[in-house]
């Protein structure tokens, strides 16, 4: 264990650490943050995490040492202890106006009277409510509330900040700018710094570490991706978090795509009268807890779906990370609990689901890395082309794993192939001027599988041109004419592209990769864990 | 099938009509019975206001105002002023000083024995004055059970330092109270980011405490101040009722009557009667006790 070093005042960069802290409900806490750490506790409401702070700040008798900056510190009054402190309810003084806040911080600083204003106009500036300086705190806004005093707390350069629940109160669009915003601040300043939250995605997107206190106690905890949804909120979870990788984690991925009834369905075909081996075992009754886990690199889609039929089936769903999440190998990714009947019943159909679109999202994921490595705008679309009957499933994961759809169907797009020219006797401008006029406003994609023809295509005015199995340089001759032309046809490439071939293709300068690879392959490997409930 | 679907709506239309008229004459009904109690109730309430007016305008119509102006001029009613205004501030000066001390002390420390002290602390307002003359009168009294307090009353006793004596022994607890309401308000929460935000506790009490209960603290002042001036029954016992010595306006209204001299009493009674009139006024703005009327 590495000394604290620096001093309180001088030195922003200090250790803090605790021993045998006890005080309330708090029992026997030790923790380390390292100088410049952002170290996030986790946990429900009376667990104990605000009493931690306020143990740290100087404002609870307690049990145990603190050090920060050196030893002693817990028998340091408060107001010496050089720590930026922002309670839940924020206590801003509604007396004083925004400056004069932070003005009164000031007094035990090192600062000199005379640069006063400039600091406090700097830090301000910093959290961007500069222009709120004269203004009482009852006459600004929540999020504005919450910036001055995170400004207040951090104007006298403390050595340590403390931080209870500080974005609990603000709408989830402040609260995500203001997150990026202490990051940044943070990052740059090299605040030590202690933050309680129950806000599990908050917690890991600020934090270099986390842990969790749960009846005064503190633990490890684990990482629940994207979700933590509570039984009522799956059929409409939260958009995830932004502080995860926007591409392969959309919002609209995190839908449900199946019904109760089909899901159901899904579950009958698998147990249409009951699981004989449960029963005739006896254990249905046991109280259980179920883990999903990834045993690879997986872009996750399914998870809600399954998460939904263990709770069709009277399991109790405790996390899962919504689909379009991208998970390392061994990651838990769904936790449920709930009698072994109720597990055993809907485990299999459910991580079946689970395995074969996250299979189709990875696969999916992994081409759009591999185009956009050679083309950072192509598109990449997958067809049509799914296992019969399992559409709605198929296009959730090819949106989970960052692509878009070709063609949901025939009813909304006009792609001519040959099998349609064959029956056009009229020259290829008149049938083209003709479709056109037709659907005036849908794009008239025609395929060709020769440049000639695709050149012929273009010069004719079809929207988009769609050039099958064409080898790489014959799409980029096509691209090229094109481009010669002047014209504005839109050049898209299908026909066996795959992982390998894929950033070839992406390079010749198409706008979009067409493909049905990603619905061929093995499904994820995801291991289901059912145990007894300690 | 339609006509039926029509029928039926406006069958339901009806019983809808006829529901919201029952409603509007039971509602009809709660109003008149309502009415009818309020008027029962308005005779007492008018004969409070009736005595409060009769009170003033039997003041006030009792001197012409020629009358009144010399008595206002006469040497004893402005020498009752003077010294009822120079006690009362010296009283209120010390309850001050004593009073929003431990007052802030009160607020923020729990003691062993709080709830006695408690008790204690709210005698006075509920001690008749005369009561609480009568016991300082035999802790300083020539027979005190502590000798130094004796030769401490032979100064105080029937002097106007007795008058201040009183006055501060009544007003100490009334700005006590208020004080401690007014610092019991403040969140504790400001308390404890200011101290660590570096504030030393004083300068929290400063900045923070005293001017979030300053307007507590400065109501309880002005009802203080008003108590003092009216101050009577412990200022008889402890200072007396001597003619142009310890004679402040409630004594120079007290021995006027007594010598039948109405001009000077009613003059010197008008004027604690504008006074206090214009403390309500004070108190009403500062947001104190007397203006926590029912606003729903």
């Amino acid at each position: 264990m590495t000394a604290c070093g620096g001093r309180s005042g001088t030195g922003r960069l200090s250790c803090l650490r605790l021993g045998g802290i006890g005080a309330g409900i708090l029992k026997d806490v030790e923790l380390e943050v390292a100088p410049g750490g952002l170290l996030a506790i986790i946990g429900p409401s009376g667990a104990g995490k605000s009493t931690l702070l306020k143990v740290i700040a100087g404002l609870m008798p307690h049990r145990g040492f603190i050090e920060c900056g050196g030893p002693g510190f817990e028998r340091l009054p408060p107001y010496l202890r050089n720590i930026g402190y922002v309670p839940q309810d924020l206590c801003l003084f509604p007396h004083k106006t925004v400056a004069g806040n932070l003005r009164l911080a000031l007094g035990r600083s090192r600062f000199a009277k005379a640069d006063w204003p400039g600091r406090i106009m700097a830090c301000l500036d910093m959290l961007r409510i500069a222009h709120l300086a004269d203004r009482l705190p009852g006459r600004i806004s929540g999020g504005e509330r919450q910036r001055a005093a995170l400004a207040r707390a951090l104007v006298g350069e403390p050595s340590l900040m403390l931080l209870d629940e500080p974005f609990s109160s603000l709408d989830p669009e402040t609260a995500e700018r203001l997150r990026g915003e202490l990051r940044t601040i943070h990052d740059r300043l090299g605040l030590t710094t202690l933050m309680v939250t129950h806000n599990m995605d908050e917690a890991f997107g600020l934090a270099d570490r986390v842990l969790r206190m749960e009846d005064g106690r503190l633990r490890p905890a684990e990482r629940r991706l994207c979700g933590t949804f509570r039984r009522e909120s799956i059929s409409r979870p939260e958009a995830p978090d932004a502080v995860r990788d926007r591409s392969t984690c959309q919002e609209q991925t995190t839908m449900i795509t199946l019904s109760d009834a089909e899901l159901d369905a899904l579950v009958a075909q698998d147990v249409p009268m009951g699981d004989l081996t449960t029963d005739i075992l006896g254990i249905g009754a046991e109280p259980a807890r179920m883990t999903f886990t990834a045993r690879d690199e997986t872009v996750l889609c399914g998870s809600e779906e399954a998460a939904r039929m263990i709770e069709l089936a009277d399991g109790r769903v405790l996390s899962f990370a919504a689909s379009g999440t991208r998970v390392a190998p061994g990651t838990v990714f769904l936790e449920a609990e709930g009698s072994a009947a109720s597990l055993h019943r809907t485990w299999k159909v459910a991580m079946t689901l689970v395995e074969y679109a996250s299979g189709i999202a990875t696969r999916a994921g992994r081409l759009v890395a591999a185009a956009r490595s050679a083309n950072p705008d192509i598109g990449v679309a997958c067809t049509r082309k799914n296992f019969p009957g399992t559409k709605a499933i198929s296009v959730k994961a090819v949106m989970a794993g960052g692509a878009s759809i070709h063609r949901l169907g025939l009813s909304e797009t006009v792609l001519v192939f040959p099998n349609h020219t064959a029956f056009l006797s009229a020259p290829l401008e008149a049938w083209v001027a003709r479709a056109k006029a037709q659907a005036a406003e849908k794009k008239l994609m025609v395929e060709a599988d020769e440049v000639e023809e695709a050149e012929a295509l273009a010069r004719a005015g079809v929207d988009v041109l769609q050039l099958d199995k064409m080898p790489v340089a014959a799409v980029a001759e096509v691209v090229a004419r094109v481009k010669r032309l002047g014209l504005s046809t839109v050049v898209t490439a299908t026909g066996g592209i795959n992982e390998e071939n894929a950033a070839a293709y992406a390079a010749t300068g198409c706008a979009l990769l067409v493909t049905s690879s990603c619905y061929f392959g093995r499904p994820a490997d995801v291991k289901a864990t059912i145990l007894p409930k300690e | 099938m339609t006509d039926l679907a029509r029928d039926l709506t406006g069958e339901q239309a009806k019983v809808r009509e006829r529901e919201r008229a029952q409603e509007q004459a039971k509602a009809g009904q709660g109003r008149h019975a309502a009415l009818s109690l309020d008027l029962v109730l308005a005779v007492p309430l008018a004969v409070i206001v009736l005595a409060i007016a009769a009170v003033l305008v039997g003041l006030g119509a009792r001197l012409t105002l020629g009358e009144l102006m010399a008595s206002l001029g006469s040497a004893e009613t402005l020498f009752a002023l003077r010294l009822s205004l120079t006690t009362s501030l010296v009283s209120l000066a010390i309850a001050v000083l004593l009073g929003v001390p431990a007052a802030y002390l009160l607020a923020r420390r729990r003691v062993p024995g709080m709830a006695l002290i408690d008790t204690l602390l709210d005698l006075p307002l509920v001690m008749p004055p005369l009561v609480a003359g009568l016991g300082l009168l035999f802790v300083i009294g020539r027979q005190s059970p502590v000798p130094p307090l004796a030769r401490l009353g032979a100064e105080l006793l029937f002097s106007q330092a007795g008058i201040v004596l009183a006055q501060s022994f009544v007003a100490t607890t009334i700005v006590l109270r208020a004080a401690k309401a007014a610092f019991s308000a403040v969140d504790p929460g400001y308390r404890a980011v200011a101290g660590t935000l570096g504030l030393s506790p004083a300068r929290v009490l400063w900045s923070i405490d005293l001017p979030l209960a300053g307007g507590g603290i400065a109501a309880g002042v002005v009802l203080a101040w008003a108590r003092a001036l009216g101050e009577f029954g412990a200022t008889l016992m402890v200072a007396g009722a001597t003619r142009m010595h310890t004679e402040t306006l409630p004594m120079a209204i007290f021995l006027n009557i007594a010598t039948g001299e109405t001009g000077v009493a009613v003059a010197c009674a008008l004027v604690l009667l504008s006074t206090a009139f214009v403390l309500l006024l004070i108190i009403r703005a500062l947001g104190g006790p007397a203006s926590q009327r029912g606003h729903s």
